[in-house]
């Protein structure tokens, strides 16, 4: 039987209970349950296990997750449909990703034409508010999705409403998002540039989209682009000097 | 889920256990609450070693007997050493009890094989329980849409694979490493939903 009062050791005392799990924590979380933790590990995760609601339930949370990885695996296969090291082995998957994403933008691009174009009919309906510098409750919504596909050339082109409108506009800045953005919506006036709205930092949310609502009184007919500028993780070792900024373009008509 | 019936008998075996170690410890020592931590080692203990997890509430019983024994003997003079006290005899009872699992020759160290083979007619509520959490597994997956991503997560989480290597494979940086695994995991408890609890989440799971 162990001697009462061993303490925790040192690696014990950075497992202070209440903070967040900290990335190294949760490393340990994974290799306690992949039994690959020396003794003292051990003993200081299952002392932090018994004496932590908060790092309980991550023990649990991974233990679950593994399981159902293994359950998954064992029924339909995962190693044989989603995972494959050798080239030959992903290029079905990139076929198929490519695929549904050719139908999805197909899809998006099909209900975005027909929204705008329900949502025009709509407003010539409406009666005309004129629009003042101050903000006003929004009575609608017009969501537009931004690809990184979109060229230069093809900048969304929005009327201009007759009703306070809150504009909800998502970005797709690529398969590989960084954790946060500077965003910033520059108004184009001739060469003259006007910063309109400048939010940092913004993070991709779920489904690796960055979504920005911005009033249509703070959008005046006009060209606009809106720069999103990856922002290094802190403490993080900058592995290219210049971030690369994505810019997409706007256009409000009257 | 587990019956109400066996949440209310955990309940009060842990109202038991606080009220007589009540004279015995701190106030500010909260027993029920370790109780309920050595529990859930103990059942995590049995789960992953394939032991069946309703011993954890016998041994959990043992632990919180050798350790007041040890009290009312030796007053508490460091009560913040109990949970590492009781972490130590749970898991220390627990191997004791896996070496006479192990000698009475139950296992056949082919549990994998055998349950490959289990008749898919028997206990209809576990396949059903386990096929809800394949599907909230399978939809963690679908929402990757990197196959790398994927890749990734189920090298590391599947095939206990080393992040090193993993990362040197795929010339990942540690930072890009763990966006991954961290967006998955994230993924993962908001498909679970806010209400589970490790109770819900284990009598879903596995129970």
């Amino acid at each position: 039987m162990t001697e009462y009062g061993r303490g925790e050791r040192d690696l014990g005392e950075t497992l202070a209970a209440g903070v967040p799990l900290s990335t190294h924590e949760r490393e340990l979380i994974d290799r306690y349950l992949a039994d690959r933790l020396r003794e003292d590990e051990i003993f200081a995760v299952e002392t932090r296990i018994v004496s932590d609601p908060e790092f309980r339930r991550e023990v649990e949370i991974t233990e679950a997750l593994r399981e159902g990885l293994r359950r998954l695996d064992s029924g339909d296969g995962i190693g044989q449909s989603h995972v494959g090291t050798a080239q030959s082995e992903l290029r079905p998957v990139y076929a198929l990703a490519a695929t549904i994403a050719a139908v999805g933008f197909g899809v998006l691009a099909m209900f975005t034409h027909d929204r705008l174009q329900q949502e025009r009919a709509a407003l010539q309906e409406l009666r005309r508010v004129p629009l003042s510098g101050r903000v006003l409750p929004t009575q609608r919504e017009t969501s537009v999705s931004f690809a990184l596909t979109r060229g230069e050339a093809d900048a969304v082109s929005l009327d201009l409403p007759d009703v306070p409108t809150l504009f909800e506009m998502s970005f797709d800045p690529g398969v590989e998002p960084a954790r946060t953005y500077a965003v910033q919506l520059v108004r184009r006036d001739g060469d003259a540039q006007t910063v309109v709205l400048s939010v940092s930092p913004v993070s991709p949310d779920a489904d690796g989209l960055l979504r920005l609502s911005v009033h249509s009184a703070t959008l005046p007919a006009g060209d606009y682009s809106v720069v999103l500028t990856p922002e290094p993780a802190i403490g993080a070792v900058q592995e290219s000097p210049q971030p690369v900024a994505l810019t997409f373009d706007l256009r409000i008509d009257e | 889920m587990p019956p109400t019936g066996q949440m209310a008998d955990e309940e009060q075996r842990a109202a038991e256990t606080a009220s007589r170690g009540a004279a015995l410890v701190p106030a500010g020592v909260d027993l029920a609450g370790l109780r309920a931590g050595v529990l859930a080692l103990l059942r995590g203990l049995c789960r992953r070693n394939r032991i069946d997890v309703s011993l954890a509430d016998d041994l959990c019983n043992e632990t919180f007997c050798v350790f007041l024994e040890r009290v009312r003997h030796e007053p508490l003079r460091e009560p913040d050493k109990v949970a590492a006290f009781l972490a130590q005899t749970a898991r220390n009872l627990y191997i004791a009890e896996a070496r006479k699992f192990s000698r009475r020759g139950t296992s056949t160290g082919a549990d994998e094989l055998i349950a490959s083979h289990a008749d898919p007619s028997l206990d209809a509520v576990e396949r059903l329980r386990q096929m809800g959490l394949v599907a909230v597994v399978r939809r963690v997956l679908e929402q990757m849409r990197v196959p790398r991503d994927r890749e990734i997560l189920t090298r590391y989480y599947l095939k206990d694979e080393d992040k090193s290597v993993i990362c040197k494979d795929l010339g990942l940086s540690d930072e890009h490493f763990n966006r991954v695994i961290d967006r998955a995991r994230d993924r993962f408890r908001a498909l679970l939903g806010p209400g589970y609890t490790s109770q819900t989440l284990f009598s879903f799971v596995f129970l």
